[in-house]
């Protein structure tokens, strides 16, 4: 693994910012509750932008003012391609790992 | 698109101002944006409260950023810190001071509550600063009078003719017997005119102003409206009022807010005045006949002075007044709360009492001062376990100044915690204030913005008042003294000796007062009347027919418990012409043969009339030592006077009677005159009965019923009354004792945290004396010493002021206890056994304890 550790919500959050090509806060916000059925609060997904930012693996641009933000501009994050990488390399680790937990155990119960 | 709702206003100030300039464009941006999102998807409330929480969120992620830009913040955590620590270590002596502080804050504010409420009365009006209302003043050569109020006939044509004057309003009130089914009650109500409700701001919830005036028509107040079980709606609601003798249907025309609790003006029911004058014909043209108040709304250009210079020459050009020297003036509505010079009545409701703002306002800061100067001497008496803290301050630094700051922080945090606790002393000591002050004071009320505001401000003053001595003492010490552990700071104990001294005289300023004040009541309990009010009942009730009474009385007399009865009205006043033309003062009073017999009033000369007589009825009165005296009358009996009041013509002194307090004990016995007479209007029956009689008030109330139903039966036992008339005595008393218990607690408390420190100090000098052969009574003797000096200078303090304050207050009853050597004598030996209680309780370790505990410390 890099030189960075991220954290789960990291992690997750760089996930959704490389399903598209780019996305803002609100937008994010929006899907992670979608698919992780749980709410999060802006300034949550804020710090985690930019600490990803600062590790490179995300880049931010200023789209245009539009009239649902109160006349203030969108900022777009899109991934890097450090971020691809990294990301990629999380879930093959994962998925390594996954494929080495026995798939029939009495331990967990019924299968 | 295009609706989008707004955020709230004031977290947007808050993010704009924290969140840095880079991101806050994309921040305010997204914030927006899920705002209106969640808006749509969950409801604006939703939305509302998550925006300000996130707003929050993102200040709790920036903090970082405010904290490292600020010194002073950071290091005023540390002190805040370092003052919770020292208060956990200390807790004992701490939770004991600010508990003090605590009792010294809660009597302070509640001081506070008081003074502010009696000076909030009547401002709340929009325009209360240009509303004044009449008074008069007439200057014969005899004697000069000024009373408030205005005739009939002012309030029409002041308004109407003098420039300046917006508009005005007459007020007057009246009483009647309300009907509600088929019970009548006592009721009284307000007459006004159109333009009452432009010059004082009330609003309606039925109804507008303009709806009052209508003919046959009343509007009434909210609370009027609860009690009638109207709701808000009026359409065909009547209320039936009983006036002179028939029952008269008024339409409810609208429903007003209730006024404030502190407005001098609260009518319940008010009717147009028109139903005043319809009543009233003859008294409507008359110019100087003052029987009502006229509150007028002037323009703000003018001087009030000159208004009133215009209404006295508008007067005299309408009127004679000879030789009288008359004027108008105009008070203004403020004013009319605590100012003693004019009487209330016509509608005023009862005036403040500036003695009881002034004794509680002394008592408020009293014991406030003591509870602070506690504070003081505690903190200075504990420095020496904050001497090395702060020299290392020192040498890491720290200035003088934040070394000060740092102390007048620990006495904040203190006052603070201190203001917490009081919350909750208010709580139980507000019922008891309320009923003693007359109030209806709730916990509610003590969290009003003003009201808390004041709590701050109390806070404030106690931070700086308790703090700078303190702060002065220990930020003053030099570094090096504090490191190298030497303890003895310059002067310190004769500040604190002043301090303690100080308190004692506060203590014994407040224990003198209440006792005098004690003294005076105990006094005018004890004082001999003249009469006795010993099972005396005491019934109001109108009587228009002279048979009727005499009917009445026999059908009282009837019932098995009444013993006596006697008929008579209450005490006036008029001018009584001598048969040589000149004229006195008097009081007078109609009366029947029994009056004397039942009131126990001693006949001195002459007799008592006779009902046989018929000259008695007419040319005969009975008159006072008073009335003899003033006169200088040798022989009073078959003196001749020209007294023509009523159906009177002349009459003769048959007989002179004791002086007795008809009215209240607080004043001089005025010179009375007493006389029959068969035209009686409004009767007082003085009853006696025997109390152990079953079911007498009863027996009671069915006749007065068969005689003067409707008129509910009301009655009340003429000891109480007299009792009622020293309620502003009583609660004075009652007050100001509590402000001494206050006091004397705190004296105790900040004499046992000094008196404790000290011994603290002189430990090993007692234990040695000890092993040397002293007597517990000895060492005792050698502590308490130096304290009965301080008493006895806390005495010459505390003492002449009391003594003043206490012979100005004395002056105002005719009847006085003086201010004598006992009280002074008393308050003394309270102090001293306070005082003695204290030191023994500090020093009964130190007598008692075992020497070598100290002794083998090195």
């Amino acid at each position: 693994m890099g030189d960075f550790a991220l954290g789960t919500l990291e992690e997750t959050v760089l996930i959704i910012v490389l399903m598209k090509d780019e996305s803002y806060g609100v937008e994010i916000a929006k899907v992670y509750e979608a698919h992780m059925k749980q709410s999060i609060s802006l300034p949550a997904i804020h710090m985690v932008l930019k600490r990803l930012g600062k590790k490179g693996l995300v880049k931010s641009d200023f789209g245009e003012p539009t009239p649902e933000r109160g006349g203030k501009r969108k900022k777009y994050y899109q991934g890097t391609p450090a971020g691809y990488r990294l990301a990629a390399e999380i879930q093959e680790r994962r998925q390594q790992m996954w494929s080495m937990v026995p798939k029939t155990s009495l331990n967990y119960g019924l299968l | 698109m295009g609706s989008f709702k707004s955020p709230p206003k004031w977290a947007l100030a808050v993010l704009q101002k924290v969140c840095p300039s880079d991101l806050i464009e994309e921040v305010e941006g997204d914030l927006y944006e899920a705002y209106q999102w969640r808006n749509a998807e969950r409801g604006s409330s939703y939305a509302y409260r998550k925006y300000i929480f996130e707003v929050f969120r993102y200040l709790r992620y920036y903090r970082i950023n405010i904290q490292t830009q600020n010194n002073g913040l950071m290091l005023l955590k540390n002190y805040f810190k370092t003052g919770f620590r020292f208060l956990w270590k200390t807790r004992g002596y701490s939770s004991l001071n600010i508990l003090g502080l605590a009792l010294g804050i809660a009597v302070c504010w509640l001081a506070y509550i008081f003074v502010t409420d009696e000076h909030s009365y009547d401002s709340f009006h929009k325009n209360s600063e240009r509303i004044y209302r009449n008074t008069a003043s007439i200057k014969a050569q005899s004697r000069e009078d000024s009373f408030a109020g205005s005739s009939y006939i002012m309030g029409t044509e002041f308004p109407a003719n003098i420039p300046g004057v917006e508009m005005g309003s007459r007020f007057k009130s009246g009483f009647g017997l309300l009907k509600q089914g088929a019970d009548y009650s006592n009721r009284s109500f307000h007459y006004a005119d159109p333009d009452f409700f432009k010059i004082f701001d009330v609003d309606f919830v039925t109804g507008q102003p303009g709806d009052f005036q209508q003919p046959n028509s009343v509007v009434i107040s909210e609370r009027m409206a609860e009690r009638l079980g109207i709701g808000n709606d009026i359409t065909d609601q009547q209320l039936t009022l009983r006036l002179g003798g028939e029952d008269i249907s008024f339409a409810i025309s609208g429903i007003y807010k209730t006024f404030p609790t502190n407005s001098s003006i609260r009518p319940h029911i008010l009717m147009p005045f028109s139903v005043w004058a319809s009543r009233n014909e003859r008294r409507l043209t008359n110019w100087f006949d003052i029987n009502m108040n006229t509150f007028y709304l002037l323009n703000p250009e003018v001087d009030p002075e000159d208004v009133a210079e215009k209404m006295t020459a508008h007067l005299l050009a309408n009127e004679d007044f000879g030789d009288d020297d008359v004027s108008m003036g105009l008070q203004p509505l403020e004013d009319i709360h605590l100012n003693p010079e004019f009487e209330t009545g016509n509608g005023i409701n009862a005036r403040g009492d500036n003695q009881m703002v002034l004794i509680v306002s002394i008592v408020g800061i009293l014991c406030l001062l003591i509870a602070c100067v506690n504070y003081s001497t505690f903190s200075v008496g504990n420095y020496i376990v904050r001497l090395r803290e702060v020299a290392v301050r020192k040498v890491f630094g720290a200035e003088r100044k934040a070394v000060f700051k740092q102390f007048i922080t620990e006495a904040f945090i203190s006052a603070f915690i201190g203001l917490i606790l009081s919350v909750g002393l208010i709580a139980l000591l507000l019922p008891g204030f309320a009923d003693y002050a007359n109030k209806n004071y709730d916990m509610s009320l003590v969290f009003n913005g003003q009201i808390l505001l004041g709590g701050l401000l109390i806070v404030i003053v106690v931070t700086l008042i308790s703090g700078i001595y303190p702060a002065l003492v220990l930020s003053g010490f030099s570094t090096i003294n504090g490191l190298k552990g030497k303890t003895r700071l310059g002067g310190k104990s004769t500040i604190t000796k002043a301090l303690v001294t100080i308190q004692f005289g506060i203590s014994i300023f407040l224990i003198a007062g209440t006792l005098s004040v004690n003294k005076q009541l105990n006094y005018l309990l004890d004082l001999d009347l003249g009469y006795s009010g010993e099972n005396l009942v005491r019934i109001f009730g109108p009587f228009r027919n002279p048979d009727l009474s005499l009917r009445y009385k026999q059908d009282l007399l009837s019932i098995p418990g009444v013993t006596e009865v006697s008929i008579a009205s209450g005490y006036n006043g008029t001018e009584m012409e001598l048969e040589d033309g000149s004229t006195i003062d008097v009081r007078h009073a109609r009366v029947d043969p029994d009056y004397l017999e039942v009131m126990s009033i001693e006949l001195l000369q002459g007799r008592n009339f006779n009902p046989d007589m018929p000259t008695d009825f007419s040319n005969a009165m009975l008159v006072n030592q008073a009335f003899v005296d003033k006169l200088g009358l040798k022989n009073p009996i078959g003196y001749t006077t020209k007294f023509n009041y009523g159906e009177m013509n002349g009459s003769t002194v048959i007989g002179v009677v004791d002086d007795f307090y008809f009215k209240s004990p607080k004043g001089d016995i005025e010179p009375l005159v007493m006389y029959m007479s068969p035209q009686l209007v409004v009767f007082d029956h003085m009853i006696k009965i025997n109390p152990n009689t079953e079911g007498v008030l009863e027996d009671m109330e069915e006749v007065y019923r068969e005689h003067f139903s409707p008129t509910p039966f009301n009655y009340s036992f003429v000891e109480d009354d007299i009792a009622a008339d020293y309620e502003l005595e009583n609660n004075i008393r009652m007050i100001s004792k509590a402000g001494a218990l206050v006091a004397i607690f705190l004296t105790g408390l900040g004499l046992m945290g000094f008196v404790g420190t000290q011994i603290r100090q002189r430990m090993k000098e007692v234990s040695v004396r000890k092993v040397l052969g002293a007597e517990p009574v000895q060492i005792f003797n050698i502590f308490s010493g130096r304290y009965l000096v301080l008493i006895c200078i806390g005495f010459v303090l505390g003492m002449p002021p009391a003594v003043w304050l206490v012979k100005q207050w004395l002056a105002d009853y005719a009847n006085n206890a003086g201010f004598t050597w006992d009280t002074g004598a008393i308050t003394m030996l309270i102090i001293l056994a306070v005082a003695a209680l204290t030191i023994v309780s500090q020093l009964y370790r130190a007598m008692f304890i075992n020497p070598v505990a100290y002794l083998k410390e090195e």
